[in-house]
């Protein structure tokens, strides 16, 4: 259990916890995303998380935010999972995940969207190539086993050490280490499948 | 291609989708965060009260387990202990009822229980 102790310093101050929620909250959205495959709930989970953050633990320091704010995502989303196979089991599966989704008729140009920063030079097509790669890098993340994924988001795009993530994720830091490597060998491989190369 | 070389690469692909993110995805979380910094505390809540021992009501109180499910539920596991503990006084005071009418009724006298010589020709007859 995280506890408060006072008597460390210095604490996160309202404006810290103000730039690091902005920092962190597009990641944690396509985090919470890529494990619920439903905008709502995701932005839920980012919002709930949000909320426990700064009430229960903004009077922490400023360097332990990331690690607590992750954990307490992590949390949100399993809650999450859980409360849907409890549903799941007195409700028809009609109404479960998936709405979002299109399957295969899917269009990456649909989600293309100008960018404000792009370059009005750079040819539509290679940003056409950019939005369909990104779309099957995103696609490739969501078919990882949860802790894969889970491990591979901490330690390289939140940019965690094994330790933080092991503890975010409430394993040995050597579980991090071989789902961290399973990931990135999966998702090599899921990209060869389909041509692309980084 | 090493596995940090190709996670680097991956990750770079996915910052620059942060930035393909919808306006009103964005807008809904910027207003979670301005919702979540109103709920911004400068310093944990003092609590009054010894190191530990006064502060029992507290923890207890402010507990995780202390919600409403789990109040239910232990609610409901003390009303089926008193009823499974009613039925079984009432099961126990019902069997000595019977015995009592049984021996009231009988045509047989009550001293005639306590005469060691009849319980012997009892054990006797029975064998």
């Amino acid at each position: 259990m995280l506890r408060i102790n006072p008597k460390q310093t210095p604490l996160a101050t309202r404006k810290e916890l103000s730039d690091f929620l902005a920092a962190v909250e597009r990641r944690a959205y396509k985090q919470a995303l890529f494990a619920a495959r439903d905008e709502q709930v995701a932005l839920d989970a980012v919002q709930d998380a949000m909320m426990k953050l700064s009430e229960k633990y903004s009077a922490r320091p400023s360097t332990e935010l990331p690690m607590l704010f992750q954990r307490i995502l992590q949390n949100t989303i399993r809650d999450h999972f859980r409360r849907q196979k409890v549903r799941s089991l007195w409700t028809p599966q009609m109404s479960s995940l998936g709405s979002g989704e299109d399957g295969d008729d899917h269009d990456p140009l649909e989600t293309l969207q100008v960018q404000p920063d792009s370059n009005p030079q750079e040819a539509p097509s290679d940003r056409l190539q950019q939005a369909q790669t990104l779309e099957l890098i995103e696609e490739a993340l969501r078919t990882l086993p949860a802790r894969q994924r889970q491990a591979f988001l901490l330690r390289y795009w939140e940019d965690m050490d094994v330790a933080a993530a092991a503890a975010v994720m409430g394993c040995s830091e050597g579980s991090v280490k071989t789902h961290c490597s399973r990931a990135t060998h999966t998702l090599a491989a899921l990209l060869k499948d389909k041509g692309i190369s980084l | 291609m090493n596995e940090q070389e190709l996670a680097k690469k991956i990750v770079q692909r996915l910052d620059q989708g942060l930035g393909r993110i919808r306006q009103g995805t964005l807008y809904k979380l910027q207003s979670a965060r301005l919702a979540a910094l109103d709920r911004y505390r400068t310093a944990p809540q003092p609590v009054l009260g010894l190191a530990w021992a006064g502060d029992v009501a507290f923890r207890i109180s402010h507990s995780r387990y202390v919600n409403a499910r789990n109040m239910l539920a232990l609610g409901l596991l003390l009303l089926s202990l008193i009823g499974v503990t009613y039925w079984q006084l009432a099961i126990q005071s019902s069997d000595i009822a019977e015995i009592d009418v049984n021996l009231l009724t009988s045509e047989l006298p009550i001293n005639a229980y306590l005469d060691s010589g009849f319980e012997a020709w009892l054990k006797r007859s029975s064998q």
